[in-house]
């Protein structure tokens, strides 16, 4: 049974902004879920949908099962975490995690093995006197997470909750913050602008835009095999998009006019010859060679207009008949190319994708 | 031809000193990064340039003329700063013609502003109503209006979506390269910084830490706080025995001795520098005996391009990170070779004052 269900979900503001539009989700129990999308694509309304802030104009959120829409936000036993922390300034760690247990009129006891075993699995137990504004924001962050807990959420909803936390710490919290929902079996959603962290932490992730669900996967399954020119794009930060006619099909692999070229790439779906298509690179996925041997099969040619060195590796921006390339490789196995080299490209992979309705420059676009 | 020159300027407030001693030089035409933690006194140097702080000590030489005493508004330089600051209430129209306190551009330079960052179509809107990608350009067009060929920008990226800031720093290069401007771009994104400097300065507590190409700072750290900010590090500890033929042999507590080149060095206690996409991580044993050591994977982590591993070796715990194609196929608690490989080793002088204080950002 799934801990969170939203089905059929509409949430329209002011009668005409598209926050959510029949979206539906589920989460199962266990479940690390990661809700990712640029600013404005609903996530936040999701989630607060779900936790009870606001209400849907359409559609029903289940929690455990039970139909949760008319029950207030108190009562529907989650815990919320957003990205400023609101913990209470003048009470140190221990009071602030112990708190929830005790207003629930636990008993000291009670509050005391459960403020301890929290505290001890996310290991602040021997910060327990310290007072927040003592702690870094990574901790402080943390002891948010454990009065949640502490005070008997299984259900977290997360909002950005390593966004103010400095990038580095940030690394290392989002381990800590996974390890800890498995090990006491919660059930996390999370939401986050930082696609990194979404592919470290999550077992599944829902890509959100403009209101809508665009896709479900598990993070491999989102980087590999996108469904939309958006989501190559924006899992992974960066990617080329060439556009085409489909000039014939075979098993399984299909046969695009660029312009000048032509390429082979393999393709699950049927297209029709003559069809407008667009084929979506990521960087990482082409090869590059100086032009003067012999041309690799399936290549296109082109000319390096751009070299950015990035420590770990160098970015090449290409120029070809159908449009610029980007091709990122590792430094130690970098081409000697330099702009102006003429190169060969091979796409070790290509989304192939129908041409988008609404233009190809929209449909990437994250604003 | 704009070409500036900071020489051995200082600035102090009460007992902070913001910057120390600080000599760099700007050639016509360069894109030069200025890229340093909070607090390292980043955005103190550009008021420092631009004329709005006076240093204690030093000068600012601009084309060669001395303008340590002259005014901003003489100074004919261009400054965007942090937040962009436009006004809440003018359209953007306004924005760009009337900021920074002119007295009004005439509307053929505002109009070309406009359509250089394309959003001349957008010149009767208010600022609230443009999206962040929209406000960071109408800033950049008030700065560029002004025609000054010398441009500051105080993290101009920094309020933006990480995908939006990929996407429009190098549109920021591009335009800047086209119109020949000298710009220093001031950031704490090191990713950002190498993207697009020509050249960076690696700042610190108001102290120059190294200045070069993205790659010289990348390759040859000055330093083992520039060694960590520019990414990820694994330290080891060790003593330097001796060095045979180039080859540094290093004592460590629990990966025994270690390998790696060096040219001669006046020191022995030393910490050695790996980074993470240095060190090769592999099931079969590689093909050499030098700096191989078997580790248990104890975490692998996919985020895309990349995947990263965390290896414990004898206790020491390893950052390896691997092109996600190429990546082996290995599991938490696997037990996998890890080698280090000598030539990409970095040594450095163990620091008096520890090595967390070395690399602290803070």
């Amino acid at each position: 049974m799934p801990d969170i269900e939203v089905r059929n979900v509409t949430k329209i503001y002011e009668e005409r902004i598209v926050a959510l539009y029949k979206v539906s989700v589920k989460v199962f129990d266990g479940e690390y879920v990661c809700i990712i999308g640029p600013s404005g694509s609903g996530k936040s309304s999701l989630i607060k949908v779900i936790s009870g802030i606001i209400e849907p104009d359409e559609g029903e959120v289940y929690i455990g099962g039970r139909l949760v829409n008319n029950v207030p936000i108190s009562e529907r036993g989650l815990g919320l975490v957003m990205q400023d922390i609101l913990l209470f300034p003048h009470m140190n760690v221990w009071d602030n995690v112990s708190y929830g247990p005790l207003v629930r009129g636990l008993g000291y006891d009670r509050a005391e093995f459960i403020g301890n075993e929290v505290l001890r699995s996310m290991s602040l137990h021997l910060r327990r006197s310290a007072m927040p504004h003592e702690l870094s924001r990574g901790t402080q962050q943390k002891v948010a997470i454990a009065r949640a807990v502490a005070a008997g959420a299984r259900i977290l909803l997360l909002d950005e909750p390593l966004g103010s936390v400095d990038p580095r710490a940030a690394k290392t919290l989002r381990f800590e913050l996974r390890h800890l929902v498995k090990d006491l079996k919660l059930t996390a959603l999370h939401i986050t602008h930082n696609q990194e962290e979404a592919l470290s932490i999550a077992d599944r992730i829902i890509v959100m835009r403009k209101g809508r669900v665009e896709q479900i996967g598990t993070p491999f399954e989102i980087y590999a095999r996108p469904k939309t020119p958006f989501i190559a794009k924006f899992i992974g930060g960066e990617a080329s998009f060439l556009e085409g006619l489909v000039e014939e099909t075979m098993d399984g692999r299909v046969k695009v006019n660029l312009g000048e070229e032509h390429v082979l790439v393999e393709s699950s779906i049927g297209f029709r010859i003559g069809e407008k298509v667009v084929l979506g690179i990521r960087p990482e996925h082409v090869s590059i060679v100086r032009a003067g041997g012999s041309r690799p099969d399936n290549s296109i040619s082109g000319i390096v207009k751009e070299v950015n060195f990035l420590g770990s590796y160098y970015r090449y921006m290409v120029e070809t008949g159908g449009g610029n390339v980007l091709v990122k490789v590792p430094r130690l196995s970098a081409p000697s190319v330099s702009i102006g080299s003429r190169v060969f490209l091979t796409l070790d992979r290509a989304y192939i994708f129908k041409y988008p309705r609404e233009g190809l420059d929209k449909a990437i676009a994250y604003e | 031809m704009p070409e500036l020159v900071v020489d051995s300027v200082s600035k102090s407030y009460g007992s902070i000193r913001a910057l120390r001693n600080v000599s760099f030089r700007v050639g016509d035409g360069e894109y030069f990064c200025i890229l340093g933690p909070t607090g390292a006194g980043k955005t103190t140097l550009l008021k420092v340039i631009s004329g709005l702080i006076r240093p204690d000590k030093g000068r600012v030489i601009i084309d060669g003329v001395d303008v340590t005493d002259f005014p901003p508004e003489v100074r004919n330089v261009s400054y965007m700063p942090q937040g962009y600051a436009l006004f809440p209430h003018m359209t953007v129209w306004d924005n760009v013609a009337y900021g920074a306190g002119m007295k009004g551009l005439p509307e053929e330079k505002v109009a070309d502003a406009l359509k250089l960052v394309g959003l001349y179509h957008r010149r009767d809107s208010y600022p609230h109503e443009l999206s962040g990608g929209q406000q960071q350009r109408i800033a950049l067009a008030r700065a560029l209006a002004a025609g000054s060929k010398l441009l500051l920008l105080d993290e101009p990226l920094s309020a933006l979506d990480i995908l939006l800031n990929i996407e429009l720093r190098y549109e920021l290069k591009n335009l800047c390269r086209e119109l020949g401007l000298t710009v220093l771009h001031v950031t704490h994104n090191v990713e950002e910084a190498m993207s697009i400097a020509d050249r960076m300065m690696v700042l610190r507590k108001g102290v120059v830490q190294q200045i070069g190409s993205p790659r010289e700072v990348y390759m040859n750290p000055a330093n083992l706080f520039v060694a960590n900010f520019l990414s990820e590090v694994n330290f080891i500890e060790g003593i330097l025995r001796g060095i045979r033929l180039g080859l540094g042999v290093i004592e460590t507590d629990k990966l025994g001795v270690i390998h790696v080149y060096t040219r001669p060095v006046r020191f022995w206690h030393v910490v050695v520098a790996y980074r993470p996409e240095d060190i090769v991580l592999s099931v079969d044993p590689p093909p050499t005996d030098l700096n191989v050591f078997r580790g248990r994977v104890v975490e692998r982590e996919f985020i895309g391009i990349v995947t990263r591993f965390l290896v414990d070796v004898n206790g020491v715990e390893m950052h390896v990170n691997v092109w996600t194609s190429v990546a082996p196929d290995v599991k938490v608690d696997d037990y996998v070779y890890v080698h280090l490989p000598p030539r990409y080793g970095l040594i450095y002088p163990y620091p008096r004052e520890g090595l967390m204080k070395a690399i602290a950002v803070e």
